[in-house]
């Protein structure tokens, strides 16, 4: 084995240091995705789960939240294919969503309204003004092109635009 | 909306129950998958002595076999004793061809021909033998210690006519000079 392919696979996860420091990341985006916290909850499980399992794959601190970041997108989007949850609907009022989370309750227009946006959408308009990543790093962590990035994005503002109304900025495209 | 939306984000945390249940699931899984890496660990070192042993198995009884057969098909003895050759054929000293004296003994006597006569192709009909890889067509006489050999070398055709001489000793004549 060469020495840069050793250097490569050396990286060790620490899986509780990990769970610690991206645990509200990854229930952030799975709240953002999801229709009710139970099914976010199980995401959140699910996803460290799988870092047990894969651990050995990964190679840098960066790496480690891109791949939790994919990950927990994809078992969102995992779980909306699922026939159940398309036939199912959910009775939770936005009053006792905020008790659950942990948050005070204040406007939440804006998180409803991206959580009104279809699967694809959210996760590009969380990902780029939550955790403040590009577009070339969003292509990155979620596998595509960097136009299908923008156009995601920038249909995403159309739809907000709508729901929300007035202005908002459109900066760092 | 930029800030609106991290603002409304920060608000968001994991309940620390569900953490403390999910680090102890990751320990359950972690603990399953150790357990699970020796087992196979162990079913493949296993696996990997006894294809060992199969392998050298294998090869010994390829290597033996095919020293049999490599003997059996170059070293195989058939002693017709069905072909009925008269002794004063031996005695009478027949003009059959050149006679090459061998060995320095008047108890084994050498003919060459260039074509088969009868005697030779009465032999040619037995079963035939193998000495040194080279096949030989080999009578007992009427006589118990007198033996026919016949082969073809080089387009030629050799008798072989003994007398008063062992099988063995026979053998090992036609095994030196063939």
């Amino acid at each position: 084995m060469s020495k840069a392919r050793q250097e490569k696979f050396t990286y060790l996860v620490d899986t509780e240091a990990a769970i610690n420091q991206y645990a509200d990341m990854v229930y952030r985006i799975a709240i953002v995705q999801m229709k009710n916290k139970c099914d976010a909850d199980d995401i959140f499980q699910e996803v460290f789960l799988r870092l047990v399992k894969y651990k050995d794959t990964i190679e840098s601190d960066e790496h480690l939240k891109a791949w939790l970041i994919r990950v927990t997108i994809n078992c969102c989007n995992k779980q909306f294919d699922s026939a159940w949850n398309k036939k199912t609907t959910f009775f939770e009022n936005e009053e006792n969503i905020g008790e659950t989370y942990e948050m005070e309750e204040q406007d939440e227009t804006v998180i409803h309204a991206v959580k009104e946006l279809p699967e694809n959408y959210k996760s590009v308009i969380h990902l780029f003004y939550y955790e403040e990543y590009s577009v070339k790093e969003i292509a990155h962590i979620l596998e595509q092109t960097e136009s299908t990035i923008k156009t995601r994005l920038s249909r995403a503002r159309e739809m907000l635009r709508k729901y929300l109304g007035g202005s908002y900025d459109e900066e760092r495209i | 909306m930029k800030k609106e939306y991290k603002n409304d984000i920060d608000q968001i945390h994991a309940p620390q129950d569900l953490i403390a249940s999910t680090k102890k699931a990751m320990k359950e899984e972690e603990l399953r998958l150790a357990e699970e890496k020796k087992v196979n660990s162990n079913i493949k070192s296993n696996i990997y002595t006894w294809r060992n042993v199969a392998i050298a198995a294998s090869v010994c009884l390829v290597v033996v076999s095919g020293g049999i057969g490599y003997y059996k098909v170059n070293n195989h003895i058939v002693i017709n004793s069905d072909v009925i050759v008269e002794s004063n054929n031996f005695e009478t000293g027949l003009s059959l061809g050149k006679i090459d004296m061998e060995d320095g003994t008047d108890n084994i006597k050498v003919e060459q021909f260039d074509e088969k006569n009868d005697l030779l192709s009465k032999m040619w009909e037995t079963s035939s033998s193998k000495i040194k890889g080279k096949t030989v067509y080999i009578v007992q006489g009427e006589d118990a210690n007198s033996y026919y050999g016949a082969y073809e070398k080089g387009g030629q055709y050799f008798l072989v006519t003994t007398k008063s001489i062992s099988k063995k000793e026979f053998i090992a004549y036609l095994k030196k000079n063939l």
